[in-house]
Order: structure tokens, then C-alpha cells, then sequence
């Protein structure tokens, strides 16, 4: 249970992970994530599934804080305190004619199940993927087989197009291509320039929120977010949300709500990776 | 009678006993290239001829011919003197043989002779009207070749310390003046007045100075400072003693790289003799003036060259050059004056001395006195090390010394100057190598490396390889030569793949011009020289890389293809048995053919093909591809 | 008189033209020149032109002459200098920098960033202070016609207290040359050739393993977020910078420390000191604001109730310690006062003391041995102690400290004292006296040590011990001519009242274990 089976850093700081937790793997559908916790202290982090298998299922983790931290540096073969999931509802997979999804991040990783899904539906896939540097693509090969139309945006223009997915967009827009319904995944930022982008155009639009979250089942309103001037939760209402609707602003400042907490942890822990403080101390005896 | 003269006059008696003995006795060419060309078996054949034949073995230095390398000469009493060269091990006793029993001097193997004084005539010409040797002016290669680089007297009854003995009655100042007449300018590559190098180093207040002899010998192709080293040792440590005291020093080093083992070899013996000569420690020759060399072994680094990175190899430090000023003159090793000279400068500098300033000053050109000493590699037929008055023309070195270009193909360009250096293409041939028109030109004398080019070698490809070499030696300090040269290279290597744009012609201009006038020493000033050189003389060649995706000279492997020519093929399967992935296909007596997907273009059956058949095809006449 | 853009400035002797600009306002771009270090000449950033010498001149390591012409800012050298940071953005994560969105990004992403590897700024943990895109801000890049070159380089996070990220550095060689030239350390330098020429510790060894003091200067100069110390850089830029003087041991090394939400964020040497040629240690630099932000604070006055120490306030704990000390002779009554107290509170102890007719008065952990003999039944402590429970004469411990340390079990009151980046004061060191100033606020009720003393005083109605502030006490000290000696506390001394530093800081106590067998561990 909650074993680590594979993990690999595919370009820096996004971890494919690996584990082994069947009744994820067996009941899991495009857009639902896990909650996992690296140790009985530790923070609770939701993640993306992205891929299942007989008894495993597979993430791709952004390395971005102490506990993420913590999942990077275990190994192969080691065990996660808790997993928890499938959480959140599916995503809505139906046959809209012309899907575009776009990525980042990630989300580059998040909208691959997204993509097989929607494409078994029949739909015509355009994917937007975007990374700060050529050095940061990954999944390149797999997102290219799944989508019929395949673009890549950079913000230092090392490959692709230099920008963002909503550049891309809005040029494919402004050149004729019709959507049928949108998926974003990524930052916030990114998630909300192009909800921005589609609104216009009435292109159905959703997006996967990444909320802190704690519990994961609706408890402790961690999640909270206002779309469409509702309150909603995201691990239990989503994460997928009419994009057009969320409270950008809102939900910005609700993820800022624990810096202080984060720089006493930052503070206070140990960084040192754990294999290396057995290395240090483990062997003594020489 | 002086300790000097007698000193002397026991050399001359032991150098003059050597070349009248009974005993036959053979010279050996065993310098760096004599060895790699396999001398030292040859040698060891020699030797085993001992237990039937007397005679003695004297390995000495090179005398220039490298390509006739494994060379012997042979003396006998009463006849001359006979130089063979390419002696293979096989052959080296039957030579020896039948020259020194069956008094045959074998006239086709010779290359050459030297007259005994009262001996008999032979047929055979001069070694010095040897056709590489002839056009020399040789100064400072003067004995090397000829005399026993580790036999100190050797050296001394050759002129040897001969000028240091007459300095030690002159004036610092006088010596200086001497040298500051004669026009010597530094022969490591940027030329500066020797002379007045050491002025300023000897006005500088510091009473403790110090003298630095250069052997840090580093471009690809280049090996003029080794030779003199393994050929005269002592050549460069008298030179060095004299720099000393001119500027009053109290210390001299040697930075000699690790990769010249038989150079260091010999510095340590030459050193050990001097000193036991009482040319080295204190009162020298019985004067005022003590002086100690200490020999640093450089760890192979090619930027520790420049003078500020070597003062601080020598300190222990990374070499890594820092910004001039202040000069090593004035702020060198340890934090005081400091002289560094080029092996070949110091090597020069006893004979000026002996034979004055006037003298030197006739050889050369007005600004560029004297002469140089320069490898010449590459595709030439008589390669090897040569000294030529500077002024003299390319074709001179070209035609008249190397005899032109090997297989008599095509002569196309001479890169002088190593990686600093630059590409001078075939129709400046009668320009006078000299160190102004080397830079107008764009290339630099360096330390004197000549590779010579032929129509086989792509331009673009050689700007690149030396681009590789820079990239790699620079010591990462400054951002324009880190980066810049990597970044350099990159564009390089994209055009030589054929995936240049139009653009990149721009970018390349500019980006030479940042690191020649951004970087901080002068590896990084230089180091675009090529591809700045090669895109004023060769830009048709960079077009055609760029736009037309062809490689004229056929050597970028990602813009042509093998074909094989059907008419020509007689069918033989010698590509088809030889190619490594099987791209090669045909039946025998048939003509073949060759699957440009599976080829790796490993040139195997392009090199091995006896008739020829198979031709190199530009990639866009053959493929189409689509933009 | 040189001319720098038509300016003329006075020509100094021995300075270097970049020195003479600086000093006359010009401003001249630099990334491998720092005030406190030699001049390298890598960054080649400030090239300029000296009229009548060919070619450009770096004005970091050239001097200057007098009578030098020189032009900092034309056509050709801004576009030269553009073409060099061109090429070092090339190789430095750099994208956020040239992003169109960057600045929106930055607002919205205005959260901590730490991530493991630094891939753009907007993961950096310096990019508050980055000195790269400050120059990038300068010359207005947008974009790079080069191929960008990501170094690929492992983070290497091997050592206590900071993480390397060398994708990010530029060479610059600043923290070679304060390790070698100021610190006089030479761990860091330069290895490899060529384009992998790179910084690190000779044979790539993790700094543990090195002779390293931890001393963080390294961090300190480092222009970009290449060396940055965990936990400590990445908050934005600080909400304020406060200078004070260490009371970890008697060195009296001069801090200055970031601040940031009321919390110490980072401490550096204070870079006006002159005689601190050298940097702080390794507590200093690195253990400070962890230990002090630990959240086992002492934060409330308590005493004990059915067993249990139940948090009350300054009122209520006055009186109960004031009837306390009321209901004992004061020949029962002993107090221990800290090295670790400032020389204020050290007075006002003494004199409260002095008012109380207490004379038995502790200073080390020898004189506790009179505790049985005199029969104390009261101990008054300012510092967690070892083996009390072993006095079995003792009735009563009031446990005045910063953290719970050894005792707080015993105790039956507990007062919360301010640590000394919390409070104003003075402090005996081998420099003589160092001003000690108020960094932060000392957390929910914990007050100074000679406040907490005066409190009590009030209750026990004693005059004269009711004081407004420091400086009062610090006329009264004068007045009676009252002199502090040097605390016996030495550099490597690694406790701070009773808390051994180690406790809170777990990379410190990883330090400490790994260099058992070192004399001096740092």
C-alpha cells in the first residue's frame, strides 16, 4: 500500500511518480486527484491523477515546498504515509466536436488522462501546452500522439511559440480555428488569462482549481472558491469549475492565506534530504 | 687563462674527438617526432649491431625534416657524414651496415651529407642543400640536430654560454640596448620589443625581480618551442641567464607544460649541468651575478599560456589570467617585476649576443628583425620545423620548403597562429610573413604554427574544430569567452548540420565581435580570429553551407551523401564486406549501391574503393528536402 | 581631473575608474564587482572607452589616470554590453525575465517560492535582490537570439543551512573570492575548464565535509539565487533591516537581520562594522532566526495548579511571585542569573537582590551545589539548569526563560522572557560595551528580563525599581558606577540560557554530529 514504485524527475522539478494503491487505481477517472501525505506530520497535497494501471497510478508532482520537497527526496520502494483518493468529481468527458485543452506546468502531465478520455469520445483535440523554457517540456510524445492539432508556447521563446497558451490561443482563434469546449490546467495565472481569452468567443470553458486542500471530502472548507458567486468546495465540487465564473481574485489571495505558517516550517525543519542524513549518520562505525 | 676558456677548450677537445674518432658514430634524431615516428627502435637495432661493430650511438635533437623522420646520420672516419631518413627498425642495421662495412653510402636512401674535413668526395649533396633546409636561415635552430642536447660540452664548443660569459662584462643596460638594437620582438605571439620588455621591467623600483622562460607551447600543430627545447636546451637557459641579469633578477622559472616530458627531461639535465659547471647558483662564472631557475610543470592547461593565468599557475593557483594592467612588468609573480619570454625569444637572444645587434638586425623586415622559427603542418609534402628570416613569402615557405602541397592537389589556405590565429587563403601567397602583415591580414604570428590547407579541407569545419578548441580551453572566467566561444561554436556547428539560416551571418559577426572586444585576456580577444578570417576570405563557403546546404570540400557529413558511381563500379565488394551497418548492397561483378539511410558515413568505402567508384554527392542533389 | 561623459570628477591615486565613477554618481553596470572585494574583472559588464586607447576597457580593474577621458555609456559600448548580459542571460534561467507576463505573474504568484530546482524567477528565491535582473530590467530585454543553455546541474543540497543551485550562477566569482580573500577559507573555487568551468568545493565535496565554517558570506555576496540559505531568502524583500549585536557569545559580532511579518527572516554581518573583517559564525548567521522563531516559545506567564502550569497574566503571576518570595527568608531564597542577561537586567537582578537582601546569588552551575548546604528553598532561576530535582530541600523553582529547557518540569512558575533580538539593552563584550537593539516583538506576553523583575518589584511595593525604559537604568548603572565584566561564554559555547541551540535547530545539531570529532566544529 502506498508504495513508491517508480519515480523520476522528467525535467527539473516535475517528479513522475509511481504508487501502488489499487482501489485508486481501479476507481479513478480523468480529473479526479489523490491527497497525499509523505509522513504523519506532514502537509496534505493533492495531486492529479494522470494515469492508471492494474494496481498502480501514476502523477506528476511540481517540487514547490517542504513536503513536496519530502516526496521528491523518497525513494523507489518506500511507502507514503496516506494516500487518499480518488477525490473530486470526474471531469466532464462527453463529444463536443472541437476540444482544446491547454497545459502548463503540471498541468502538462494533468490534461494527458483528459486528452485520451476526450479523444475516445470522438472529439477533435487541439493541445496548448506551455513551460518558461524548452528544458522544462515534457510528455511531448505521448500529448502528440493523443491530439490532432499539437502546439508548444515558451516564455523565452526557446521553443514553440514565444508566450504563453493564450498566445497560442488567441492566434488560433483570431485565424479561424472554432472551439467547441475548453480545458486549462496549470497555475492559476495561466488558467485564468485564458478563461479570459474564451469568454468572448462563448467557448465553453473549464478549469481544474488547485486549492490548498486538507481533508479532501468537504470538511474543513480549506478549498473554498466562488464561481459564479456560489461557494463551493473544490475537492468535492471539482476541481473542474466553469472558468468563466471563478473568482480569480479571490481565490489568489486564498492561496496565499498560509505564508507565515510556510516560512516557520521553512525555518524549522530539517532540508537535508533523508538518504543523506543516513549516509551521515547511518554508517558511523568508519 | 679565464675558468671559462678552459672550460671551453675541454669541450671543443671532447667535441672534436667525437667527430674524428675511429669509431664510427651515429647521430640519432631522438626528439619528440623522431620518437613518435619510431626512432628509438631503431636505435635498439642499431645497438645489437654493437656485439659485431664498434661504433657509438649520440641521440641528438631534430633537425627539421619531420616527414623523413626516423632520420640517422652516420660518420665515419674519413668519409662523410651521411643522413638517412624514414629509417624503419628493419632496415636501420642493414644501413648502418652497409655503409660503415661495405662502403656503400646508398645515395637513394640518403637525404643528404656532411663533408668530413679531409675525407673523400661523395656524390651525394650537402644536407644543407637539401631542399627543405636550403631557403632556412637557421639562428636559433642553429645546433639543433647536430649537437647532444644533454652533453653540456656539446653546447659549449658550439658557442655555448659564449654570450653569457661576455654579458657578465657588460652592463645590465648595455645588454638591454643590445637587444632593443638588434629589433628582437617576443616570439610567443603578440611581438613585443624584447628589449624594451626588459627596460621596463628593470626600471621598475622592486629590487626583487623575476624572469619567466615560457614553455608552454599549446596551439594544435605547433611544436617549435619543443624542438628547440629537445634539440638546445641550453640555447634557452643561456638566454635566460641573460635576461636575468639584465634586468637584475634574482630568479628565474620555467613553465613547462606536463605533456613535454623528454622537454622537461632535458631541462633537468641541462640545469643539473650548469649548475655543476658553475653556470647556475651563485657567482656565476666567477662574477657578482647569482641566479636560480626553478622548473614549473604546467598540468596542460592551454590558457596558462597567457602571461597573467601562468604567474599564477606558478603561485600555486588556478591559472586564470586577470585583467592588464597593472603588467606582469610591473606586478608579475609573487607581486613583483616579472619578464616572461618565449622559449624561442630567450633561444635567440645568446646569439645576438655573440655575434651583436647589427648583425640580427639584417635579417628580417624593418619592424620584424630577425628570424622565425615555424612548424609547417598540415597538407604539405615536406613537413617539419623550419627558421626563416621573417618577410620571407608564403610561397617561399609553401613551395620552396615544404614543396607544396601534399598529392599536389589544390592549395587553398595556410592557418597561421593556431586557435588565436587566422585563415590566410592561397592568393596572399607572396605576402611577407611578418607581424604587421600578419595582422592585417587578420591572423596573428602566434607562436609560429602553419597548418596548411588544401581544396579537401571544408573552411567552415576548420573554424569550428579551433572554435572547439577554445571553447574548451577557455578558463571560464569572462562571460564573453565562456559563453561566447560555446555560443560561437553552436552557430558553427548548426551551419556545418545545414541548419543555418540567413540570420545567422549577422549573428556570428556580432557575436566574434563581442568576444574579441569583450573577453579579458588574449585567448578570448582571439579566439573568433578564424571565423572572423575564414568569413572575410571564405564567405562564398559559409553561403554555400547556409543557403545552398552544400559543403564544397565535402567534409560536412550531414550535407552530402555516398553514391555509388554504377559505371565506374567493377563490382569488387570491397565496400559491401567493409561497411559496419550494412548499408552497402550489390552483387559481385555488379554495381553496387549504397542505402543513405542506414550510412553513417563512416568514409570506409570511399577510402578503400579501387576504382574510385564511389563519389561524394551533395544531400540536396540527392534528397529533397522540404521547408 | 578625469572626464567621465563629459563630467569632470576628481582624480583619486590607486582607485580604479569604476571606484571614481561610483563615488561621483556615475553609474556604471557591474555583476562581479562588490565593495567588499578585490576587482575580478569576469562579468565584463562595465566596459568603457578611454579615449586614446583602442579597443574597450573594463573599469572594475583598470586604474585610474589622471587626466583619463572616458565615455561610459555610447552607442557601441551599450550595444556591446548588451551583447555580453545577452549571453549570460543565455545560460541563466532567465525566462521570467524576458516574459511578457512577468509582471502580472508576479502579483498573482506573489506566494513563497521554493522550489527545488530554479527554473525562472519566478521560482528564485532571490529575485527580490536579483542583481541579473536588475540589469535585465536596466538594458530592457526582451528577448535572446541565442540558444538558451540550461546547465542541467544537480541542486546540491547535501549541507546543512543552504542549498546551491549552480544553473543559476553567473561566475562572477564573488563568493570564491570572499571565501578566499576575506574569510581567508578557500573552500570555494573555481573547478573545470572551459564552458563547464563552474564554482564548488574542490573534488565537489558537499561543504560538511570541507573545512567550511558555515560562515554564509558566500550567500551574502552572491548576485543571483545560486547560493541561497534555506528558509531564509526566499521571502520577498524584508519589511525592515535591523542592526544589533550577537548575545550568543562574547565576541559581540554586529548582526544585520531581515524582517519580515514580525519574525527574524535572515542575519548577516552588519556591513558598516570595519573591525568584522570576517563573518559571523555559523550560530550567527544560520541558527539565529530559526532558534528564535521556534514555536515552544515561552509565551505566558504560568504557574502551577492541580498539577498543571496554567498561562495567567502579568498581574496575576506578579502578586503570586511577589507572596511567594514574601513567604521565605531571603537566606532561603537563591536566584541564578544568566551570562545571557543583558548588563540592564544583570543590574536590576542585583539590585532587586541587593533591595530583598537576597545574597545568594548564582551565576554558575557550580554554585548550585550551595543549594543543599544553605538549605535554599526558593530558586529563582533566568536559565533552564541541569539536576535540580536532585536539591530535594527546594520548595518552589521560578523558571524565568525563553524556552521550556531543563527544569521547566519542576517548575511552579514560569515567567516568559524576551530573547535578545527582542528587547533594547546593553552587553559587556570582549569589544566592550555593544548597544543591544529591539529587532523584533517579543512573542505574546514575554517581556524583557528587567521588566519582569520590576513587575515583581511593584507587587512586592519595593521603590526605585520602576523603570520607563533601558536608558534609565543605563543612567542609574553610571551613576553608581556599576561595572559589567566580559561573561565567561566563548565562541563555540552552544547553548543560549538553557537551550542548546542544536535542540531547535535540527541542520545544526546535523552540523554538531558530523564534526564530533573536530576540536573547533565550525
Amino acid at each position: 500500500m502506498y508504495e513508491i514504485v517508480e519515480k523520476r524527475e522528467e525535467v527539473p522539478n516535475i517528479h513522475r511518480l509511481i504508487i501502488r494503491e489499487p482501489n485508486v487505481a481501479k476507481k479513478a477517472k480523468p480529473g479526479q486527484f489523490v491527497i497525499l501525505m509523505p509522513d504523519e506530520k506532514g502537509e496534505r497535497v493533492p495531486m492529479s491523477i494522470v494515469e492508471t494501471k492494474k494496481d498502480t497510478f501514476t502523477i506528476f508532482m511540481l517540487e514547490l515546498g517542504i513536503t513536496t520537497g519530502k516526496i521528491a527526496n523518497m525513494h523507489p520502494g518506500e511507502k507514503l504515509y496516506a494516500v487518499a483518493g480518488p477525490l473530486g468529481q470526474p471531469a466532464e468527458i462527453e463529444y463536443y466536436g472541437n476540444v482544446l485543452l491547454g497545459g502548463g506546468c503540471y498541468g502538462i502531465g494533468a490534461i494527458y488522462p483528459l486528452a485520451k478520455a476526450l479523444k475516445a469520445k470522438g472529439n477533435r483535440i487541439v493541445t496548448i501546452i506551455e513551460a518558461r523554457s524548452k528544458y522544462l517540456i515534457y510528455l511531448e510524445e505521448k500529448l502528440r500522439i493523443v491530439s490532432d492539432e499539437f502546439y508548444i508556447a515558451t516564455s523565452d521563446g526557446s521553443r514553440g511559440t514565444n508566450g504563453h497558451v493564450q498566445t497560442v490561443l488567441d492566434r488560433l482563434i483570431k485565424n479561424g480555428h472554432r472551439f467547441d469546449h475548453a480545458k486549462f490546467i496549470g497555475c492559476t495565472y495561466m488558467m485564468m488569462n485564458c478563461s479570459n481569452i474564451t469568454a468572448p468567443y462563448r467557448i465553453p470553458t473549464r478549469v481544474a482549481l488547485n486549492t490548498i486542500m486538507l481533508d479532501g471530502s468537504g470538511m474543513c472548507g480549506c478549498c473554498r472558491v466562488s464561481v459564479g458567486g456560489k461557494t463551493k468546495f473544490a475537492c468535492v465540487d471539482g476541481p473542474e469549475f466553469d472558468g468563466h465564473q471563478v473568482d480569480w481574485a479571490e481565490l489568489m489571495k486564498r492561496k496565499a492565506a498560509y505564508q507565515e505558517a510556510e516560512m516557520i516550517s521553512y525555518q524549522t525543519s530539517p532540508h537535508i534530504c533523508r538518504a543523506l542524513i543516513e549516509n551521515y549518520f547511518g554508517e558511523s562505525d568508519e | 687563462m679565464t675558468d671559462f676558456d678552459t672550460l671551453v677548450q675541454k669541450a671543443k677537445r671532447s667535441w672534436d674527438k667525437l667527430h674524428a674518432q675511429k669509431t664510427p658514430v651515429i647521430y640519432a634524431g631522438a626528439a619528440s617526432c623522431g620518437r613518435a615516428a619510431g626512432v628509438l627502435p631503431v636505435i635498439e637495432a642499431i645497438k645489437e649491431l654493437k656485439a659485431t661493430l664498434p661504433l657509438e650511438i649520440v641521440e641528438v635533437g631534430c633537425i627539421g625534416p619531420c616527414y623523413l623522420e626516423p632520420i640517422i646520420a652516420v660518420q665515419k672516419k674519413g668519409h662523410p657524414t651521411i643522413f638517412y631518413g624514414n629509417v624503419q627498425a628493419i632496415q636501420a642495421a642493414e644501413i648502418v651496415e652497409n655503409y660503415l662495412v661495405k662502403n656503400d653510402p646508398q645515395p637513394d636512401k640518403a637525404i643528404g651529407a656532411l663533408s668530413s674535413p679531409n675525407g673523400s668526395e661523395t656524390t651525394i649533396p650537402s644536407i644543407w642543400d637539401h631542399p627543405m633546409l636550403k631557403a632556412q636561415k637557421r639562428i636559433v635552430l642553429k645546433n639543433c640536430g647536430l649537437i647532444d642536447p644533454q652533453n653540456i660540452e656539446h653546447y659549449l664548443a658550439n658557442d655555448g654560454y659564449q654570450a653569457l660569459n661576455k654579458v657578465l662584462q657588460m652592463k645590465p643596460e648595455t645588454v638591454i640596448q643590445e637587444i632593443t638594437d638588434s629589433g628582437l620582438r617576443g616570439r610567443g605571439g603578440a611581438g613585443f620589443p624584447t628589449g624594451l620588455k626588459w627596460k621596463f621591467t628593470r626600471a621598475e623600483k622592486d629590487p626583487e625581480k623575476y624572469v619567466i622562460c615560457n614553455a608552454d607551447e599549446g596551439d594544435p600543430g605547433a611544436f617549435m618551442n619543443r624542438s628547440l627545447i629537445e634539440g638546445d636546451p641550453h640555447a634557452v637557459l643561456e638566454g635566460l641567464l641573460i635576461a636575468g641579469y639584465a634586468i637584475s633578477a634574482v630568479k628565474g622559472y620555467i613553465y613547462c607544460r606536463a605533456e613535454y616530458p623528454l622537454a622537461i627531461q632535458r631541462f633537468r639535465k641541462a640545469l643539473k649541468d650548469m649548475r655543476k659547471f658553475g653556470l647556475l647558483g651563485e657567482n656565476i662564472l666567477g662574477s657578482d651575478f647569482s641566479f636560480e631557475i626553478e622548473l614549473k610543470e604546467g598540468a596542460g592547461a592551454f590558457v596558462c599560456g597567457e602571461e597573467t593565468a601562468l604567474i599564477a599557475s606558478i603561485m600555486g593557483e588556478r591559472g586564470m589570467p586577470r585583467q592588464k594592467p597593472p603588467y606582469p612588468s610591473q606586478h608579475g609573480v609573487w607581486g613583483k617585476p616579472t619578464v616572461i619570454n618565449n622559449v624561442e625569444t630567450l633561444g635567440t637572444v645568446p646569439a645576438i649576443i655573440r655575434n651583436g645587434s647589427k648583425w640580427y638586425a639584417r635579417f628580417g623586415t624593418e619592424k620584424s628583425k630577425g628570424t622565425k622559427t615555424f612548424s609547417l603542418v598540415g597538407k604539405i609534402r615536406r613537413s617539419g620545423l623550419i627558421e626563416v628570416p621573417l618577410g620571407t613569402t608564403l610561397r617561399t615557405v609553401i613551395y620552396d620548403i615544404g614543396g607544396g602541397i601534399y598529392e599536389d592537389k589544390e592549395f587553398k589556405a595556410i592557418q597561421v597562429g593556431g586557435p588565436s590565429g587566422g585563415t590566410i587563403p592561397a592568393a596572399f601567397m607572396d605576402e611577407p610573413l611578418d607581424y604587421e602583415n600578419l595582422n592585417k591580414l587578420g591572423a596573428i604570428m602566434g607562436s609560429g604554427g602553419i597548418v596548411v590547407i588544401d581544396s579537401d579541407t571544408c573552411v567552415v569545419d576548420l573554424a569550428r574544430y579551433f572554435l572547439q578548441f577554445t571553447e574548451n580551453e577557455s578558463c571560464g572566467k569572462c562571460v564573453p569567452c565562456r559563453i561566447g566561444t560555446k555560443q560561437l561554436l553552436n552557430l558553427l556547428t548548426k551551419i556545418v548540420k545545414g541548419e543555418g539560416t540567413i540570420d545567422d551571418f549577422e549573428l556570428l559577426e556580432e557575436l566574434a565581435h563581442t568576444i574579441s572586444e569583450g573577453s579579458l585576456c588574449g585567448l578570448g580577444k582571439t579566439a573568433p580570429n578564424p571565423v572572423i578570417t575564414t568569413l572575410t576570405y571564405f564567405r562564398d563557403e559559409y553561403v554555400a553551407h547556409i543557403v545552398d546546404k552544400r559543403c564544397p570540400a565535402k567534409v560536412c557529413k550531414d550535407l552530402f551523401v555516398y553514391v555509388v558511381d554504377a559505371e565506374t563500379c567493377i563490382g569488387c565488394e570491397i565496400c559491401r564486406k567493409r561497411c559496419p551497418v550494412g548499408a552497402v548492397s550489390g552483387e559481385k561483378k555488379q554495381p553496387h549501391s549504397i542505402d543513405i539511410t542506414k550510412c553513417i558515413k563512416c568514409d570506409v568505402c570511399f577510402t578503400n574503393c579501387p576504382a574510385k567508384a564511389i563519389r561524394k554527392v551533395d544531400k540536396v542533389d540527392v534528397i529533397h528536402v522540404s521547408h | 581631473m578625469l572626464v567621465i561623459d563629459g563630467k569632470k570628477v576628481p582624480f583619486v591615486e590607486g582607485k580604479t575608474i569604476l571606484e571614481i565613477a561610483r563615488e561621483n554618481n556615475i553609474h556604471i553596470p557591474t555583476l562581479c564587482a562588490h565593495e567588499r572585494l578585490p576587482s575580478f574583472g569576469a562579468c565584463r559588464l562595465c566596459m568603457i572607452k578611454v579615449h586614446g586607447v583602442p579597443g574597450f576597457m573594463n573599469a572594475c580593474t583598470t586604474p585610474a589616470k589622471d587626466g583619463m577621458v572616458i565615455t561610459t555609456n555610447n552607442l557601441e559600448i551599450k550595444k556591446l554590453r548588451r551583447a555580453i548580459f545577452e549571453l549570460i542571460l543565455s545560460e541563466h534561467p532567465s525566462s521570467c525575465m524576458i516574459c511578457a507576463q512577468a509582471e502580472h505573474c508576479d502579483k498573482f504568484n506573489s506566494g513563497i517560492m521554493k522550489a527545488g530546482v530554479i527554473t525562472g524567477c519566478n521560482t528564485c528565491p532571490n529575485k527580490d535582490m536579483c542583481e541579473v535582473r536588475a540589469i535585465a530590467e536596466e538594458l530592457n530585454f526582451k528577448t535572446i537570439r541565442f540558444p538558451i543553455f540550461y546547465k542541467e546541474l544537480p541542486i546540491e543540497r547535501n549541507d546543512p543551512f543552504f542549498d546551491r543551485d549552480y544553473n543559476l550562477c553567473i561566475h562572477c566569482g564573488r563568493c570564491v573570492r570572499v571565501c578566499q580573500q576575506v574569510e581567508g577559507a578557500h573552500i570555494l573555487v573555481f573547478t573545470k575548464r572551459g564552458h563547464d568551468t563552474k564554482i564548488g568545493t574542490s573534488f565537489e565535496k558537499p561543504h560538511i565535509e570541507t573545512d567550511c565554517k558555515f560562515c554564509g558570506q558566500c550567500i551574502d555576496v552572491c548576485p543571483t539565487g545560486a547560493l541561497s540559505a534555506r528558509g531564509q531568502k526566499w521571502y520577498q524583500e524584508p519589511d525592515d533591516r535591523v542592526r544589533t549585536t550577537c548575545m550568543l557569545c562574547n565576541k559581540g559580532c554586529r548582526f544585520e537581520m531581515d524582517v519580515k511579518w514580525g519574525r527574524i527572516v535572515a542575519v548577516r554581518p552588519d556591513p558598516d562594522y570595519k573591525t568584522l573583517k570576517t563573518g559571523i559564525c555559523v550560530k550567527g548567521r544560520f541558527c539565529l532566526p530559526t532558534f528564535f522563531n521556534a514555536v515552544d516559545r515561552i509565551r505566558f506567564p504560568r504557574f502551577l495548579q492541580n498539577f498543571k502550569l496554567y498561562p495567567t497574566n502579568w498581574d496575576e503571576i506578579g502578586s503570586h511571585v511577589a507572596e511567594l518570595l514574601e513567604a521565605y527568608p531571603p537566606s532561603k531564597i537563591a536566584l541564578y542569573l544568566t551570562n545571557f542577561l543583558t548588563d540592564e537586567s544583570d543590574y536590576v537582578f542585583r539590585k532587586f537582590a541587593e533591595m530583598m537582601e537576597i545574597t545568594n546569588i548564582y551565576t554558575t552551575v557550580e554554585d548550585l551545589t550551595q543549594i543543599p548546604k544553605k538549605g535554599i528553598k526558593v530558586l529563582w532561576t533566568t536559565e533552564g539548569l541541569p539536576g535540580l530535582k536532585n536539591f530535594k530541600t527546594l520548595e518552589h523553582l521560578i523558571f524565568q526563560e525563553v524556552f521550556p529547557s531543563e527544569g521547566y518540569e519542576l517548575a511552579d512558575v514560569v515567567l516568559p522572557a524576551a530573547a535578545f533580538t527582542e528587547q533594547f539593552g546593553t552587553y559587556y563584550t570582549q569589544r566592550g560595551p555593544m548597544p543591544i537593539q529591539k529587532v523584533v516583538k517579543a512573542p505574546d506576553l514575554a517581556l524583557e528580563d528587567w521588566k519582569i523583575v520590576c513587575k515583581i518589584a511593584q507587587e512586592l511595593d519595593l521603590s526605585g525599581l520602576n523603570y520607563l525604559d533601558v536608558d534609565e537604568i543605563e543612567q542609574e548603572m553610571g551613576r553608581v558606577n556599576y561595572k559589567q565584566k566580559v561573561r565567561p561564554v566563548d565562541e563555540y559555547y552552544l547553548k543560549y540560557r538553557g537551550t542548546p541551540i542544536a535542540e531547535k535547530v535540527p541542520d545544526f545539531k546535523i552540523l554538531l554530529e558530523y564534526r564530533k570529532n573536530r576540536a573547533k566544529p565550525w
